[in-house]
């Protein structure tokens, strides 16, 4: 088995590599901003010697610029260990959404001096929903593909939709990203309405329940940050919790939130104070997600988000 | 005082820096415990480079604490990945690792003689062949070169470039683009992505935990031993206290919560003819060990057995061979639909029957009651009656509520 911390992987390798890609010609300009774009902060102290002075000699000065001494189609191979990680993921049963049997096939074929780095049976997701995606049906595939170019190419979409309430909707969308939960196992299409207002709303749609895809052939200009109109979803206030430090209560939380934004500071000796950043997508999960902790957790504010506490509390003690 | 250095030789000590910056984010430079200030500025400010963007900080009345706050909803990829290319190297190592690869593209199939020749002519480098030698062994080993014997000579030449099968099959991009972000050591499809020069700009992931990566070392080596079927020597550092245990046994699954966070590895321990689940967070050294006989079968029997796991206990404290638990919730049957569709999703197969208008009953039969308890919680506001064979479970549900109601309402 070959090593994960190599620095075949390092961030330094990388840049150089993908440097010598660009161009054969090279300003010192460009190589700065491109080292500050694509590494560690302060990477560029060690580097921009190395790359422009007498250090590894992958470059030489001519005319005011710096001239790659390497191969213009110069790569880099696989090592073994991304070899039988691409192994792996042929086995998952969502590759079928990417690849046809016989591609399948081929690339196995192409890595056949390596075994998969993991089989999908070495891992087992014990709290994982049982309603996952249908990743074998055909349409699902088809419409899959279809929004995956779409995307790529910043093209408007017709959807047929069933919703929740099995009502037939028909829309046109922007399809920005194609988001994955692990937890439910299926994919959502996160896009933006055709004819939106000013700051467009992002929409997510289920694709188990998408009837039809059809392209437009109209192209956007650009996609727009998904992540800004997603921030901006968010509440103005975020909900403040008290986390009693008992049966270990601390640790738990601050891992199972580790996928919020959030912040945390001590109050005394075991309390804590964390504000979570939420929207309304994600409210009924967090407030479940908090419900869980029991009385090692105290919701303090915001004032909507306290309701909904204190109302399921409520209902309980009248049952 | 030595040099601030950005790159690191080992990863084992930054682990649990990065770990206790993002998990935690709220601990001062005077409780991180067992690390020297100077030590603590140094992984401060290398975690500081290494993520720029995601480090936040704060001020409090004990001080500065420094701390990532990501949303991974938000992200292209696992902006943790970035610790495993921080890898520590000499100048030969990276003059050789592109004046080699560059050299055998246009001349292939050379003897280590041959290459030192090469860089010298080609770009006036000066390097022992007995050095090129061993650099070439090393990338051979890990499948960038590959070496073959001809005649009395070693010749060396670089494997095939991934573009063409890129190339050939275009979909096989954009699912390293997904599997990245979803699977299992992503970090090593990142890699592939640099590799190949393209970056992610169609997938986002929702409940992952990124800091599991911080454990794909260990990980790696634990697939090793199962895939070998072979024991495993652990070193353990409790996640409660800052007791260090060994344990040894069969390594068989990789037990993961998609809402919890946690990862356990699950293990036959033979001495007590027992299953018995260890977070892999607190894994600090692993041993390969002898070839385990009856892998298969103790396999087999674990697969049985984890269909009556709730979550990764495998015993109880009632000494009972398994537990039974019956829910009695209040669901309204026209509006609260969905309620039904998550017993049914997350019940793991739990019976679910009506038996009054909008009363409903789950009942299901798990090893360990107790570990239910989360999961019932969040029906709060709608339990009419818990019964179980397993008596703490309904006494922990009520006396947590009452604590909660008081926590609430007095």
């Amino acid at each position: 088995m070959t090593e994960l911390f190599s620095e075949v992987y390092n961030c330094y390798f990388q840049v150089i590599k993908s440097l010598i890609e660009k161009k054969n010609f090279i300003s010192e300009k460009e190589v700065t901003l491109h080292i500050k774009n694509t590494c560690f902060e302060e990477s560029i102290l060690y580097l921009l010697p190395k790359l422009t002075e007498q250090g590894w000699g992958f470059y030489e000065k001519q005319d005011g610029l710096l001239h790659s001494r390497l191969s213009e189609n110069f790569y880099v191979p696989l090592t073994d260990l991304q070899k039988s990680y691409i192994k792996a993921i042929l086995l998952d049963d969502k590759i079928g959404l990417f690849l046809d049997d016989k591609e399948i096939e081929a690339i196995s074929d192409a890595f056949s001096d390596v075994e998969p780095l993991y089989l999908p049976d070495d891992f087992y997701y014990y709290d994982r929903f049982a309603d996952k995606d249908d990743y074998k049906n055909p349409d699902y595939r088809n419409h899959f593909r279809t929004i995956l170019s779409a995307i790529q190419n910043h093209e408007y979409i017709n959807i047929l939709y069933e919703s929740r309430y099995h009502r037939r909707l028909h829309h046109s969308y922007l399809p920005c990203r194609i988001e994955y939960s692990i937890k439910n196992d299926c994919f959502r299409l996160l896009a933006v309405e055709a004819h939106h207002s000013q700051q467009p709303q992002v929409i997510t749609l289920n694709l188990c329940r998408i009837q039809e895809v059809i392209p437009t052939g109209r192209i956007a200009r650009q996609l727009p940050n998904i992540s800004h109109l997603i921030q901006h979803s968010r509440y103005h206030e975020p909900v403040c919790i008290l986390i009693k430090n008992r049966r270990n209560a601390l640790e738990r939380a601050m891992l199972q939130f580790a996928n919020y934004e959030k912040s945390t500071r001590k109050l005394d000796e075991d309390i804590y104070e964390c504000l979570i950043y939420y929207n309304k997508e994600t409210e009924t999960e967090l407030l479940i997600e908090i419900l869980s902790f029991g009385p090692m957790i105290k919701v303090v504010g915001n004032e909507t988000f306290l309701r909904q506490i204190k109302e399921r509390l409520m209902r309980q003690a009248a049952l | 005082m030595s040099e601030f250095k950005e790159l690191i030789k080992s990863f084992s000590k930054s682990r649990e820096y990065v770990r206790d910056f993002f998990v935690y984010g709220f601990k001062t430079r005077d409780e991180f415990s067992g690390w020297s200030g100077r030590t603590y500025d140094n992984e401060r400010r290398r975690l500081e480079s290494w993520l720029s963007g995601y480090v936040k900080q704060d001020y409090t009345s004990k001080g500065k604490n420094i701390y990532l706050s990501i949303d991974s909803n938000l992200l292209d990829t696992n902006p943790l990945f970035r610790v495993w290319k921080a890898k520590s190297f000499t100048d030969n190592d990276i003059m050789l690792h592109f004046y080699i690869l560059d050299y055998l593209l246009k001349s292939p199939e050379q003897t280590a003689d041959e290459i030192a020749d090469g860089l010298l002519k080609e770009y006036g480098k000066v390097f022992d062949s007995q050095i090129v030698r061993r650099k070439s062994n090393q990338y051979a080993a890990e499948g960038i070169l590959i070496k073959e014997k001809s005649g009395k000579e070693v010749l060396y030449r670089l494997a095939p470039p991934f573009q063409e099968l890129l190339t050939a099959h275009s979909g096989l991009e954009n699912a390293i683009k997904l599997y990245q972000l979803s699977s299992p050591l992503g970090i090593i499809g990142n890699t592939i992505m640099d590799t190949a020069s393209f970056q992610n700009d169609l997938f986002r992931i929702k409940h992952n935990f990124f800091v599991h990566t911080l454990e794909d070392e260990m990980l790696l080596l634990i697939l090793q031993a199962m895939h070998e079927r072979k024991s495993v020597l652990l070193n353990i550092k409790s996640t409660k206290s800052e007791n260090f245990l060994e344990a040894k046994g069969v390594p068989l699954k990789i037990f993961t919560s998609t809402r919890t966070g946690r990862r356990y590895l699950c293990l036959y321990l033979p001495d007590k003819k027992r299953f018995a689940n260890i977070r892999m967070d607190a894994v600090k050294s692993i041993k390969i060990a002898d070839l385990y006989p009856d892998y298969e079968a103790i396999r087999d029997k674990l697969e049985k057995n984890k269909e009556s796991a709730w979550g990764v206990s495998f015993q109880n404290d009632n000494r009972h061979h398994s537990e039974h638990v019956k829910l009695t919730l209040r669901i309204n049957e026209q509006s609260e639909k969905y309620i039904l569709k998550r017993l049914q999703r997350e019940g793991k197969g739990g019976a679910i029957q009506q038996i009054a208008p909008d009363t409903f009953t789950y009942e299901t039969e798990v090893f360990d009651a107790n570990e239910m308890l989360p999961w019932i919680r969040t029906f709060i506001g709608r339990i009419v009656s818990i019964e179980s064979d397993c008596p703490q479970l309904n006494d922990r549900f009520q006396r947590d509520f009452l604590t909660m109601y008081h926590m609430y309402f007095k």
